[in-house]
C-alpha cells in the first residue's frame, strides 16, 4: 500500500514538473501585459485573451509580429525541404549500401557517430568563412544543404537497417522480370519502408526545425532567418512583451507537439534508435 | 552483371557522399588547418600567417577558457549524477499500465523535443525577477519575503541554468530507460516474484544490471550532448553575469564572431573535440563488456 502511494506520488510529480513550465508559458501567452503579476500568482490570467496570438499572426505593423511570420515561413520551408532532400538522397544511398554491395557500411556508421558527437560550433566557423567566400551566406538553401549533410548519415543508417529486414525475394523476382534497380527501389522497396521513412522524416524535420546555432551564424536578415533565431532576438531586446513572446514560443512548439500526439511511436523509435546507434 | 550492379551502387551513394564531404569533412579539415594560423582580415580577403601551436598554447593559458570549461563540466556532472538517476526513477514509475499512458509519456517527452530556444525562453521567463513564476510561487507559499534575482547573482545564475538544463536532460534519460525496460521480458519478473523476490530486490538485482547497457549509453550521450550546450546559455544569460555562466561553445562563439580570432577559435574547437573524444574513449575502456552487449 505504502509503495503504491509512493509510486502514484512519483508519477504525479513527474507529470507536474514536466508540464508546469509549458503550462505556464501557455497561460502567459493568453494574458494581457498588465495582468502578468496576477497570472503569476494565480496560475491563471484574470481575463484570458487570444489577443497576443491575433497580434503575432496578423499585425500589419513591421516589428516583432512581422519578423515572426516571416521566420515562421522560412523555418517551415527549410525544415520541409531538408526532410524531403535528406530522405530522397538517403533512400538511394541506403539501397546502395544494403543491396548493391557498395562497401560503405562502416563509413556510414562512423559518420553517424561523428555527426552525433560533433559540437556544431566547430563546424559553423569554417562553414561561415567558406560559404561567405562563395556568397552563400543568408540563403535558405544553404541551411537546407547543411542540415541535410548533418542528418544524412543517420537517415541512411535508419533506412538501410530497415531495408535489410525486407525479404530480398520480391526484389529479385522483379529484377528477373526486367525491372531496373531504380524501379525496384522506387516501386517496391520504398512503399514497403513507410515506417522507416516516417521515423527518419520526423527526426530530420525536428532537428532542422529546432536547430539554432548554425542558423544564428549563417543568416543575417529576414530572407533566410529561422524562427529560433527570431525568438532569441526577441528575448534579447530591452523591452519585450512576455505574453507576445510566449505566444511565439507556443506556436513554434506546434510541430513537436503534433509529432508527440500523433506519431509518438515513431518518435520514440527514432530517439532510442539514434541513441542506441551511439 | 555484378560489376554493373556495383557501378550503379556507387552512383546511388555518390550524391550523399559529395554533400557530406563538402559540408562536413572539408570544413572540419579547414578548421584544423586554421587552428595553426593567425587569420587576419585585410579588407575583403583573409590572410593566413603560420603560427604553429601558438593558438593552442594561448587557449591553454586563457583563464576565461578554463572558466568556461569548468562551467561546462558542472553541467555535464549534474546531468550524469542527477539527470540519469532521476530519469531511471521516472522510467520505473511510468513503466506500468496507466490510464492515458501515451498522453503522459508525451508530456514527459516534451521537454526533450521542444525547440531548445523555446526551452530557453520558458526558463528565462520562469526566473524573471519581477513577474516570474518561481518568485511568484515562492512568495505565495510564504517561503520567501523578497524577490530573488535568479539570473543576477553569479553563483545562483549558474545553478539556475543547470536546473533548467536538467529539466530537459531528465526527460531524455526517462525516454531511453523506458525503451530499456520495454526490452526486458516480463517472464523474468514473474519468475522472480514466484521465487518470492521483493520489489526492491528485483530492481536492484535484475533491473539495474539488465539496464546497464542503457546506462552506459546515457553516460556517453549525456557527456557528448551536454558538452555541446549553447542555445540555453546564449539565450538566457549570454554567459553573464561577468562570464559566470559561460560554457565552452559560447566561449568559442564569442572568440570567433565577436573578437574575430578565427585561428584561436578553431584551436578551441579542436581542444573541445579532443576532450570529448578522450572521455568517450575512457568510457569505452571502462565499460567494454556493456558495449559488446549492445
Amino acid at each position: 500500500m505504502f509503495v503504491k502511494i509512493l509510486i502514484a506520488v512519483t508519477i504525479f510529480l513527474i507529470i507536474f514538473l514536466s508540464f508546469v513550465p509549458i503550462y505556464w508559458t501557455f497561460v502567459t501567452s493568453i494574458s494581457l501585459d498588465r495582468d502578468l503579476a496576477l497570472t503569476s500568482s494565480h496560475w491563471f490570467p484574470p481575463s484570458p485573451t487570444l489577443k497576443n496570438y491575433v497580434e503575432i499572426l496578423t499585425s500589419p505593423i513591421r516589428g516583432v509580429a512581422y519578423e515572426f511570420r516571416k521566420t515562421l515561413v522560412n523555418s517551415t520551408i527549410i525544415a520541409s525541404l531538408t526532410t524531403v532532400l535528406t530522405l530522397f538522397l538517403a533512400s538511394f544511398a541506403a539501397y546502395s549500401v544494403e543491396r548493391l554491395k557498395v562497401p560503405f557500411r562502416k563509413t556510414i556508421s562512423y559518420l553517424v557517430v561523428l555527426t552525433q558527437m560533433l559540437p556544431p560550433i566547430i563546424l559553423v566557423i569554417p562553414i561561415y568563412l567558406l560559404f561567405g567566400r562563395m556568397g552563400l551566406l543568408n540563403h535558405k538553401m544553404s541551411l537546407v544543404i547543411i542540415y541535410t549533410a548533418l542528418n544524412l548519415p543517420f537517415a541512411i543508417w535508419i533506412l538501410s537497417s530497415y531495408f535489410g529486414r525486407l525479404p530480398v525475394s520480391v526484389e529479385e523476382a522483379a529484377i528477373i522480370d526486367g525491372c531496373g534497380y531504380f524501379e525496384v527501389l522506387w516501386k517496391i522497396v520504398l512503399p514497403l519502408s513507410k515506417p522507416a521513412l516516417f521515423t527518419g522524416g520526423i527526426f530530420v524535420f525536428l532537428s532542422a526545425w529546432n536547430e539554432f546555432l548554425i542558423a544564428l551564424v549563417l543568416t543575417t536578415d529576414l530572407k533566410a532567418k529561422t524562427l529560433p533565431v527570431a525568438i532569441a532576438e526577441f528575448m534579447g531586446r530591452f523591452r519585450t512583451s512576455y505574453p507576445l513572446m510566449c505566444s511565439a514560443g507556443i506556436i513554434s512548439m506546434i510541430p513537436p507537439v503534433i509529432f508527440v500526439v500523433l506519431f509518438q511511436r515513431y518518435l520514440i523509435e527514432g530517439l532510442t534508435k539514434g541513441a542506441v546507434k551511439e | 552483371m555484378e560489376k554493373k550492379k556495383r557501378r550503379l551502387g556507387y552512383l546511388f551513394i555518390l550524391p550523399s557522399l559529395v554533400i557530406i564531404f563538402f559540408v562536413l569533412l572539408f570544413p572540419l579539415l579547414f578548421a584544423l588547418y586554421m587552428s595553426f594560423f593567425d587569420v587576419v582580415f585585410a579588407g575583403r580577403s583573409m590572410k593566413f600567417y603560420f603560427a604553429g601551436f601558438e593558438n593552442y598554447l594561448k587557449v591553454l593559458k586563457d583563464q576565461s577558457w578554463w572558466q568556461s570549461f569548468m562551467n561546462t563540466i558542472y553541467f555535464v556532472l549534474a546531468d550524469i549524477f542527477i539527470g540519469i538517476p532521476l530519469g531511471f526513477i521516472s522510467a520505473l514509475a511510468l513503466n506500468r499500465k496507466l490510464p492515458l499512458r501515451s498522453l503522459i509519456i508525451g508530456i514527459v517527452m516534451l521537454p526533450y523535443i521542444l525547440p531548445p530556444i523555446v526551452h530557453a525562453l520558458i526558463w528565462k521567463w520562469i526566473y524573471n525577477a519581477d513577474y516570474g513564476f518561481l518568485n511568484a510561487t515562492l512568495f505565495n507559499l510564504g517561503i520567501m519575503k523578497e524577490t530573488i534575482l535568479w539570473l543576477v547573482n553569479p553563483k545562483l545564475a549558474l545553478i539556475s541554468l543547470i536546473v533548467a538544463n536538467l529539466w530537459q536532460g531528465t526527460a531524455f534519460a526517462t525516454i531511453i530507460y523506458l525503451g530499456g525496460l520495454k526490452s526486458i521480458p516480463g517472464e523474468i519478473f514473474e519468475a522472480a516474484q514466484i521465487d518470492g523476490a521483493t520489489r526492491w530486490h528485483i530492481t536492484k538485482d535484475i533491473v539495474i544490471p539488465l539496464l546497464k547497457p542503457f546506462t552506459y549509453l546515457l553516460l556517453i550521450m549525456k557527456t557528448i550532448l551536454t558538452f555541446k550546450i549553447f542555445d540555453l546559455v546564449y539565450a538566457v544569460t549570454g554567459g553573464g553575469p561577468a562570464g559566470s555562466t559561460k560554457v565552452v561553445s559560447l566561449e568559442i562563439y564569442y572568440t570567433a564572431f565577436n573578437a574575430f580570432k578565427f585561428g584561436k577559435a578553431s584551436a578551441m574547437s579542436y581542444i573541445l573535440l579532443g576532450i570529448v573524444a578522450i572521455i568517450v574513449a575512457f568510457y569505452q575502456r571502462f565499460f567494454r563488456t556493456e558495449i559488446e552487449m549492445l
